[in-house]
């Protein structure tokens, strides 16, 4: 009676719970008012991706211009794991990845202090950008502009670079706003050659001509009138006119620009290309901030574009062709909606069965007030609320009421008893305190080894399993807590005349006792029977589609094309403009956006050859299955020499974040010279081919491209005075381009630009007789020979050290795949200074599968722990985990009937059904062993305990059930992705909880006649 | 009418002919002319140059840059103590030898008088005839350099033409040759190009081509002149051309580019956009017996929108056009993965 005193002295305090939950609810609503919404977790993984773009440069001279700087001043930071650099197709791509814990921000900081030590060694042209890995994800909007044939998109281009980009910026949220598509717009000299020659200009006199007339310099003060005037000394030819008197000094004294090059008011040609529809456009890309909520961000973008539509020139407007607050709006609503008609169901289901009593308000509040602490701890987490955290909502809602119910069943019950107001509570609490606690720590303790698993499948599970863990931890709380005071407070009873719902359930525990009637008289055909059924299920399994990650229909699906490597710009365009003409003719095509390479100072990686279309769907295409609608484009846009993906963006950019990462396995190839290299590559490709467990066997990096090398004949150059730099001094101007200076004209700068019109159109012939300044001029092929060679596509780097990769899915187990590689390499000759090794990521998910499988036992046996210390032996802790595999009948089942998918999402379902299926066999068990110590017999104590614990599980299992019906049954495309989930959590739980009323207790019953009859 | 008809539908005969299907062309025999391009300015053929012939003093030069002077116009003169003393000194000779002239008349008159009253032998008589005839001599070589003389003073347009250049005035100190002014013969300007390696070979006498000067539309015929050897250092080989037609006027210092054309060929001849450019080397897709073949060629000049090939390829036989380079790489997605 002393401690029912200090218990009721404790709960009856009505104002310290009231400061404590309303503490509780203030952090809880504030978390919830707070808390960023975004698609998917935010990405911590300790790697920084360095991309940089030097069009038009071979993957050597990105090697030595720009990859080895910056690769020098990288290797030398502390707490690097390891570098891996590719570079090829005027790109180079770092990824340096930083030891486990490394604190990301840091690691970005040091990342960019390194390349600021770089950047006097790297050309003045280029812009390295370093983000911390995954930062795709983060792309959230992206916009086209609808241009009027009779403007230039160069004019676009620049109206959005100096009156849009800035006000976007400034927006809070955003990170990083990205234009391209027309190139700078540029004041572009083409030099004639032939009047060059005539005037003996050579290039350099030209570019310094032109460099020259571009002065904008403080030029001192002076005092006038009792003020210090500044003097500016300013020469800016900003237009054709006013560049084309420019004076260049020839032979005959000065001429002007205009008498040996035509000056023309263009963009810069750039390697890449933006379309709408097939035309010309201009593309805007937005990134927020990572852990930025999306929403607010898109809406500010949406909003700010709308009001600065005025800036863009008449007739030109905004299209969007990507939202990503639509996703993230579609799966907030849609899962916000199913969790609040699953609260709704369970809610009613409670009343119908209990009756409308102040108890039952208590369950009700119970569920919100659940979810509100849950929200609250993954806010102090610093989690948002995403695909993978609302999922674990929506499905842990109906169980977040479970804990609730046993707790008011054991009070009610002790009321029914006739024991006190108080000492009811205390007493009901006290009885199933101890199951509740194991039962909740036993679910949670599922979800253990989903903490463990670290790198990018921690980046998932992470945030589920916190999820899960919290909002079950917050139930057990408000169990154990809130229920017994709320009772107490509102003096809540139980019914007295039974509900309609009562007498339902009455009429199912009378069924139900039928068939545990039949289980304890035939155990062990029961459990022969289940097991096959299981068997049977996961044979259906078969049948089940699976994928990784499918997302909703977010209204737009993308295709990402790849010609073969080296394609030329044109023949691309010409590709893209086919396969967008075919999709454009589509009834369920809205629009067409194509972005061919990957412009300047932007985040892409893509090659001239290759790029993303993405289609925008009409609004009236409806339906939760993207798979018809991708695989019917996909066919429509099918072209010989063009590889097709389709996906979806947001799944896209999910790829691009996991770019940076190596492939599960690769055979590297380390070695000094490119060539050497090639030719070892393709001959270990053969050799790979033959290994039957290796299938997709591909040599990415030795994929040869043609080269032009322009070979400088040493002695012919010294003949006429001139050193190759010479030679290159004039070449690169006329070939290759180049900005000469920039003109500060209002917001955004000109370029004056020069390089031959027709440069990429000129044919061997043509380029061999380029006139060179000598003494005299003297043809190119005179000075240096031209020839076409082979080189590959991409060089790699792998902690500094040249390198190729062949790619490869092994079939079987690594180990013996491996040595059938191994074996299959033995033969091949190779050169001192060259080694192959096997890599990828493969270690890493083996070492990954190894902490998961090693976290997996430790919480099976801190599971098993937990039920050897409930219930003192191991025959029903050996019982309740039997229950484990069994209860995977239901879940697979459900998943085979109802023809859902399975994905990453849905596996975790088994893995969450682990845990919740103990639950009903602990606290019936309890019950059992409880009136067993009372001293009834076995069979008189588990019926006894059957017909008490029935209504319990039954309405645990139909509030779990009703909770994640709406997403089981796949309402709202937001809900898509969680229904494989809800369907086997659904299925379980069903399975389940018939096995608890049943198997369980008549396998109990017959393991302890067996003992019996043994002593 | 009916011919025109008859015409019009060989034409469009050959040409389908030329269509073979499925994106196709057959490959061509057809006539080629090689051809040689180069940068080509138009000079003088010659500038002469008008010389001072004696040291003096310039005066009277009265013609500019760009005038225009016919044979033996005056020009200008030359004057100056050092003339004004050479032609004294000439003059003085000149006297002097016509003294002699005198002198040596009187002494045959005086011989052929005093032959008569026989005071004089016959050699006598010779004597005298023999000094006439040498101081005679003398005096036309003293009249000969007086007028020299008298021409270093002033100085004549040797041919029609046009001034280039005057690189002295009027009073500058001129020493013997120096160059007082420097003409463009009317109607001598040639086309002058260089050419390099196998174009230096390729050029022959008389060949004929077209110079498409940078200032005009209209294209001028050209015929090869002259190749003016040796080889330069650089391996150039110049080469000079007239315009065929002698009325074409081009002007001094005009420059463009100039093609000329050899001696028809037959070649093989594909479309241009059939060529694929792979590893370095360059391939047609042949279409035969509903298949597509790879086939290596050796593509040699393009003339338009064909290509002439030396080899790989016969005429008759069908080359892929349409999509032929997505055709060539169809089954590309075996030997590379698109990076993800």
């Amino acid at each position: 009676m002393e401690e029912n005193n200090s218990l009721r002295v404790i709960v009856s305090r009505p104002v310290l719970w009231l400061l404590i939950y309303g503490g509780l609810i203030l952090g809880g609503v504030y978390a919830l008012l707070h808390i960023p919404v975004e698609v998917l977790p935010r990405f911590n993984f300790p790697q920084i991706e360095v991309i940089v773009h030097y069009p038009g440069a071979t993957p050597r001279e990105l090697e030595s211009v720009i990859t080895r700087p910056i690769e020098g001043q990288i290797l030398a930071i502390p707490d690097l794991q390891n570098v891996r650099s590719v570079m090829g197709g005027g790109t180079v791509q770092i990824n340096a990845r930083f030891t486990s814990g490394t604190n990301v921000q840091q690691a970005l900081q040091s990342v960019n202090a390194a390349i600021d030590r770089a950047r006097g060694n790297l050309p003045a042209s280029v812009h390295p950008l370093a983000m911390i890995m995954g930062n795709a994800i983060n792309e959230v909007a992206d916009y086209t502009v609808h241009i009027p044939a009779d403007v230039a998109p160069m004019r676009v281009e620049r109206a959005i670079r100096a009156y849009v980009v800035p006000a976007l910026r400034a927006l809070h949220g955003v990170q990083r706003v990205e234009v391209f598509g027309a190139g700078d717009e540029a004041l572009w000299v083409r030099p004639d050659l032939v009047q060059m020659r005539r005037y003996q200009v050579t290039m350099l006199d030209l570019t310094d001509a032109v460099r020259k007339q571009v002065v904008l310099s403080p030029a001192g003060y002076v005092s006038l009138g009792h003020q210090d005037v500044l003097i500016e000394a300013r020469s800016l030819p900003g237009t054709i006119a006013q560049l084309g008197r420019a004076s260049v000094p020839t032979t005959h004294g000065k001429v002007p620009l205009r008498d040996i090059a035509r000056i023309v008011h263009a963009p810069v040609p750039i390697r890449g290309a933006v379309t709408l529809d097939g035309r010309p456009s201009v593309a805007v890309v937005v990134f927020k901030q990572p852990g930025a909520s999306t929403l607010p961000v898109t809406r500010a973008v949406a909003n700010k574009l709308a009001e600065l539509h005025g800036q863009l020139p008449p007739g030109a407007k905004w299209v969007r062709t990507y939202n990503q607050g639509h996703l993230v709006s579609l799966i907030r609503n849609d899962l916000s909606r199913n969790l609040l008609i699953g609260a709704l169901l369970a809610i009613a289901t409670l009343f119908w069965i209990l009756g409308a009593g102040r108890g039952i308000w208590a369950l009700a509040v119970s569920i919100p007030l659940a979810l509100v602490l849950a929200i609250a701890g993954l806010y102090a987490a610093h989690q948002s609320l995403n695909l993978m955290t609302l999922g674990a909502l929506s499905v842990a809602v109906g169980l977040l009421v479970d804990d609730a119910i046993i707790v008011l069943e054991s009070i009610y019950h002790r009321w029914e008893q006739g024991e006190a107001h108080w000492d009811g509570i205390w007493l009901g609490l006290r009885d199933i305190a101890s199951p509740d606690v194991s039962g909740t720590i036993s679910t949670i303790s599922v979800f253990l080894p989903l903490l463990f698993v670290g790198g990018l499948a921690g980046l998932f599970f992470v945030p589920f399993a916190l999820a899960m863990g919290l909002s079950l931890l917050a139930s057990l709380l408000i169990s154990l807590s809130f229920i017994p005071m709320m009772l107490g407070f509102l003096r809540a009873r139980p019914r007295a005349t039974a509900s309609h719902g009562m007498r339902t359930v009455e009429w199912l525990r009378a069924h139900n006792e039928k068939i545990l009637d039949f289980a304890i008289r035939r155990p062990r055909l029961t459990l022969t029977l289940c097991t096959l059924l299981l068997v049977v299920s996961l044979a259906g399994l078969g049948l089940v589609p699976i994928s990784f990650l499918p997302l909703p229909n977010e209204g737009v699906v993308l295709q990402s094309f790849t010609l073969p490597p080296g394609t030329s710009l044109t023949d691309t365009r010409a590709a893209v403009a086919r396969i967008s003409a075919a999709l454009d003719k589509d009834p369920s095509v809205a629009h067409t956006y194509a972005r061919i390479g990957s412009p300047g100072e932007t985040a892409y990686t893509e090659r001239s050859y290759a790029g993303e279309i993405q289609i925008a769907l009409k609004p009236s295409v409806a339906g939760n299955n993207l798979d018809s609608i991708a695989k019917h484009l996909q066919q429509i846009s099918r072209l010989h020499g063009v590889e097709l993906n389709i996906g979806t963006p947001t799944l896209e950019r999910v790829g691009e974040s996991l770019s940076g990462l190596p492939l599960p396995f690769v055979v590297e190839i380390y070695g000094n010279h490119i060539d050497r290299l090639r030719t070892l590559s393709d001959a270990v490709t053969k050799r790979l081919r033959t290994v039957p467990a290796l299938t997709g066997v591909f040599n990415n990096d030795g994929y040869p491209v043609t080269r032009l090398q322009i070979e400088p004949r040493t002695s012919a150059l010294a003949a006429h005075g001139l050193t190759p730099a010479d030679l290159e001094a004039q070449l690169r101007p006329m070939l290759a381009g180049e900005v000469l200076a920039e003109i500060p004209n209002g917001a955004y700068p000109l370029a004056l630009y020069t390089r031959l019109a027709d440069a990429p159109e000129m044919n061997l012939d043509a380029l061999r007789r380029l006139p060179i300044r000598t003494q005299d001029w003297t043809p190119l092929t005179q000075l240096a020979e031209l020839k076409l060679t082979t080189g590959p596509n991409q060089i790699r780097h792998i902690d500094g050290a040249r390198a190729l990769e062949i790619t490869a899915a092994p079939q079987g187990p690594l180990g013996s795949t491996i040595g059938a590689a191994r074996k299959a390499l033995s033969g091949l000759a190779i050169p001192s200074g060259y080694r192959i090794a096997f890599g990828g990521l493969f270690r890493e998910l083996e070492s990954a599968a190894l902490s998961v499988g090693t976290a997996g036992i430790a919480a099976f046996i801190l599971m098993v722990g937990i039920l050897v210390l409930q219930f003192d032996g191991l025959l029903i802790p050996g019982l309740l985990l039997l229950q484990m595999p069994l209860a995977f009948t239901g879940a697979s089942l459900g998943l085979a009937i109802s023809g859902v998918g399975l994905n990453a999402i849905g596996l975790v379902g088994f893995l969450t059904l682990v845990g919740i299926s103990l639950n009903h066999g602990i606290v019936l068990m309890h019950r059992t062993r409880r009136n067993e110590a009372r001293g009834m017999a076995v069979e008189e104590a588990v019926r006894e305990a059957v017909r008490v614990r029935f209504r319990p599980i039954l309405l645990t299992t139909v509030t779990a059930v009703l909770g994640m019906l709406p997403t089981a049954l796949g309402w709202g495309k937001g809900a898509a992705p969680e229904q494989g989930l809800a369907v086997v959590i659904l299925g379980g739980i069903l399975w389940s909880a018939l096995l608890s009323t049943n198997l369980i207790p008549a396998l109990y019953v017959h393991r302890r006649r067996i003992k019996s009859v043994a002593r | 009418m009916v011919l025109k008809w008859f015409v019009a539908a060989c034409v469009i005969l050959g040409a389908t002919s030329a269509i073979a299907s499925g994106g196709t062309v057959v490959a061509q025999t057809r006539s080629w002319t090689p051809s040689v391009m180069g940068y080509a300015r138009v000079a003088p053929i010659a500038v002469i140059e008008v010389r001072a012939r004696a040291t003096g003093i310039v005066q009277n030069l009265h013609v500019l840059p760009g005038d225009h002077v016919t044979l033996g116009a005056p020009l200008g003169g030359l004057g100056g103590a050092d003339i004004r003393s050479l032609l004294a000194q000439r003059k003085a000779a000149e006297d002097q030898a016509q003294a002699n002239v005198e002198a040596a008349q009187n002494a045959l008159k005086i011989g052929h008088q005093t032959g008569s009253e026989r005071l004089t032998t016959h050699l006598t008589l010779i004597q005298a005839r023999a000094s006439l005839a040498r101081t005679e001599a003398l005096l036309a070589q003293a009249k000969a350099e007086f007028l020299a003389a008298r021409n270093a003073q002033l100085y004549t347009a040797p041919v029609d033409g046009t001034v280039l250049s005057v690189p002295v005035g009027n009073g500058s100190s001129v020493q013997a040759g120096q160059t007082l002014l420097t003409l463009q013969a009317d109607g001598k300007l040639w086309l002058y190009a260089t050419f390099y390696g196998q174009d230096a070979v390729a050029v022959q006498a008389g060949m004929r081509g077209e110079f498409k000067p940078t200032d005009r539309h209209a294209a001028i015929g050209v015929r090869v002149r002259s190749i003016i050897g040796p080889v330069a250092a650089d391996g150039g080989e110049s080469v000079a051309m007239l315009p065929i037609d002698s009325q074409a006027a081009w002007r001094n210092g005009e420059a463009g580019t100039v093609r000329l054309r050899g001696v028809a060929q037959k070649a093989v001849m594909i479309p241009t956009s059939a060529l694929i450019l792979d590893q370095g080397r360059w391939w047609v897709l042949v279409h035969e017996q509903g298949k597509d073949q790879r086939r290596q060629v050796t593509p040699r000049a393009q003339r338009g929108d064909w290509t002439v090939i030396s080899d790989g390829v016969k005429s008759g036989e069908a080359v892929v056009v349409t999509d032929a380079y997505l055709r060539f790489h169809k089954n590309f997605a075996r030997q590379y993965q698109a990076p993800d």
